[in-house]
């Protein structure tokens, strides 16, 4: 059976038998190169499932919003039991908010699905200099891409990888609760991370100059935020008006405070899903600046986020050989 | 010289001429994503885009702009934008804007002085669009590819020159200006070309009706389900080229404050918000259908036109493929509710 049909099967099963109220997966979208996410509630529809190489959305990003009920309600219902399709960043995604009680585990059904990397639209227009992607065909890892001229392409699907794709290891979840296919084994990544690499080699004033530089196309809109499954605060700081934390925007300084702001919350949480950077609608890089949170917490503390229900967030925690480099000697 | 061409070879001769007497902008490329800035040579010019990624928008209501500053003991209107500026490349969907714009920052009511003066100073010379994406939906909300409302002069890219035509008398004025840079005459091609462009439209909806469709829709609980992959980003105002909700904040200086007017969008958690708690809009569904019915329900009810000129901007960047066009579509195939009969 395909994962595809074998989704829909599966999630017909848990609407039928009562035991979600909900499946959260992808539906075709009305691009080429795009699935859209979609919500099922009656075992009816789940053919609206599709499963293919376009469901780059990190689908977490949905359960904070699940689980908060609409504030005007004098008694909220009882919160709903949720099933999701889950890649491997979308399971991390889940982990992190259940250990920070944004998502009940009790209420969720974790369904793991086997990722071989997905392909971005916006990689395509690049890697072809076209305009618009209008068709995408894939048959054995080859993908024949139409432009807005009609010219047809066929590429090798890793030319296609979304950017965070590319150097992804863990492409399976750890912690589910149902599995759909075979489940893929960590990797490496497909390509060393240059461009990372070259931020990394930089002295300290000159990455502050890429961050500043890379910022200063920032129109605010703060969609990064919004499609970050840890970004859930119920207002997040950059929206507070009493007491008012930034600026109207109108200095670059204000724009780097939300950033930085942003950032530094990520530490020790973000798993490089790379939903921030596929939302900006002006094509900010803010994925050298989130990888590097990674890279930290995995050199500083031995820790990777999303992996299992148990290891405390290293920000959460005080230990007695915890590196203090990063005060000391930030250079 | 109402209708003519100009060699595209001539094009940095024409640009340095106008910068002397003008602030040139237009459409300038950086890894794939198009916006408008000051244009300084004929090379930074991006003319060969479809659409710019941001729209021209900004260029009139900047993302940021002062209003006046109070010094600690003075109140300090900020200067008006008085300089004189050419917007060249623009697309006419976006010229198209303005002039709905015009009917919120430039009315009977309303004189917005940074905006009206910055429309009174700047000469649109837009670009007519002969490869109209996929996702482009300007006919059905009465645009076109060729379309001429708002458009001071426009060109035609006919690959060695630019077919210009001037559209209004600031446009013919602008024409005569730097007469010495076109030649020619170009009539009689216009019309063909127009015609294929539009044909290249794939988009087959009419929004002329979903104003009154959406009449009896207010409490309808389709909001809820149409809004649910929404995540509320607001990347669909931040690139329309009509969304003009703005915010009104105060930044703090050495001994006073400066008013600050900014862009602020319908699907923002805050933007209802008032100061005692209470929100009217709490939920997405609640903000989606407030956007929805803006620009499709209120606006033509107060000024006659769909706030929309079917640039596919929200379509291309929403990222969770949240598209206008299949909602409208399916509010146009809807039969008419019980309600709106």
């Amino acid at each position: 059976m395909s994962v595809q049909d074998d989704i829909r099967q599966t999630a017909g099963q848990l609407l039928a038998d009562g035991k979600v109220d909900l499946v959260i997966g992808f539906a075709e979208g009305t691009l080429a190169m795009k699935a859209a996410p979609c919500f099922i509630t009656a075992a009816d529809d789940v053919e609206q499932l599709v499963w293919n190489s376009f469901c780059l959305n990190n689908l977490a990003v949905y359960l904070s919003r699940c689980f908060t009920p609409d504030p005007q309600l004098r008694e909220p219902p009882p919160p709903p039991k949720v099933a999701v399709i889950v890649k491997g960043c979308d399971g991390r995604s889940v982990v992190g908010l259940i250990k920070e009680q944004q998502a009940p585990r009790e209420n969720l059904t974790i369904i793991a699905v086997p990722c071989d990397g997905m392909l971005d639209a916006d990689v395509a227009r690049r890697v072809l200099g076209a305009e618009e992607i209008v068709a995408a065909d894939e048959v054995d890892g080859a993908v024949k891409i139409t432009d807005e001229t009609g010219k047809e392409t066929t590429v090798d699907r890793k030319e296609l990888l979304a950017e965070a794709c590319r150097f992804c290891t863990h492409r399976a979840a750890a912690v589910y609760d149902q599995t759909i296919g075979e489940l893929p084994a960590d990797a490496d990544p497909l390509a060393p991370d240059d461009q990372f690499e070259a931020y990394c080699q930089k002295p300290t004033a000159d990455k502050w100059r890429q961050f500043c530089s890379e910022i200063s196309k920032c129109v605010l809109c703060k969609a990064c935020r919004s499609a970050c499954p840890n970004c859930y605060c119920r207002t997040c700081f950059a929206d507070q008006t009493r007491p008012n934390w930034m600026g109207s925007g109108a200095k670059l300084g204000d724009v780097i405070f939300y950033h930085l702001g942003r950032l530094f919350h990520q530490a020790g949480r973000c798993v490089d899903c790379g939903a921030c950077v596929r939302a900006c609608p002006v094509g900010v890089d803010l994925r050298t600046f989130t990888y590097k949170l990674v890279e930290d917490a995995e050199q500083l503390f031995d820790f990777t986020p999303g992996l299992d229900l148990e290891q405390a967030p290293p920000l959460t925690v005080f230990a007695p050989g915890d590196s203090e480099n990063f005060i000391t000697d930030p250079e | 010289m109402a209708d003519s061409k100009m060699a595209k070879a001539k094009l940095g001769e024409f640009l340095a001429a106008v910068s002397a007497d003008y602030e040139v902008y237009g459409p300038k490329a950086d890894n794939g994503v198009v916006t408008f800035g000051r244009i300084a040579s004929a090379d930074e010019l991006a003319l060969t885009y479809s659409n710019s990624t941001v729209s021209a928008k900004e260029l009139f209501l900047p993302k940021t702009e002062t209003v006046y500053e109070f010094d600690g003991e003075n109140f300090v209107d900020d200067p008006l934008p008085e300089q004189k500026r050419v917007v060249l490349g623009l697309r006419p969907c976006d010229c198209r804007a303005l002039t709905l714009l015009d009917g919120t920052f430039d009315c009977e009511r309303v004189q917005d002085p940074f905006y009206v003066t910055r429309r009174a100073n700047t000469v649109l010379v837009a670009l007519a669009c002969d490869r109209p994406l996929s996702s482009c939906f300007c006919t059905a909300t009465g645009g076109d590819p060729y379309g001429e409302e708002g458009v001071d002069v426009l060109l035609s890219d006919e690959g060695e020159s630019f077919l210009a035509k001037a559209v209004t008398d600031r446009g013919k004025d602008f024409l005569e200006q730097y007469g010495k840079f076109f030649s020619g005459k170009a009539a009689g091609k216009w019309a063909e070309r127009a015609k294929a462009a539009s044909g290249k439209m794939t988009c087959d909806l009419s929004l002329a009706e979903v104003s009154q469709r959406l009449d009896g829709l207010f409490e309808d609980d389709m909001w809820e389900r149409v809004s649910q992959k929404c995540i509320g980003c607001g990347t669909c105002s931040y690139l329309c080229p009509t969304c003009y909700c703005f915010d009104l904040i105060d930044d703090k200086t050495a001994t006073g404050v400066k008013k600050i007017r900014r862009w602020d969008c319908c699907m923002f958690q805050s933007f209802a918000l008032h100061a005692s708690g209470h929100d009217p809009r709490p939920i997405t569904a609640a903000r989606f259908r407030q956007k929805i019915m803006h620009k499709f329900n209120y606006h033509p009810q107060r000024c006659g036109l769909n706030s929309c000129v079917g640039c596919g901007r929200c379509v291309r960047a929403c990222p969770v493929n949240l598209d206008i066009r299949q909602l409208l579509g399916d509010i146009l195939a809807a039969a008419p509710s019980a309600a709106s009969e």
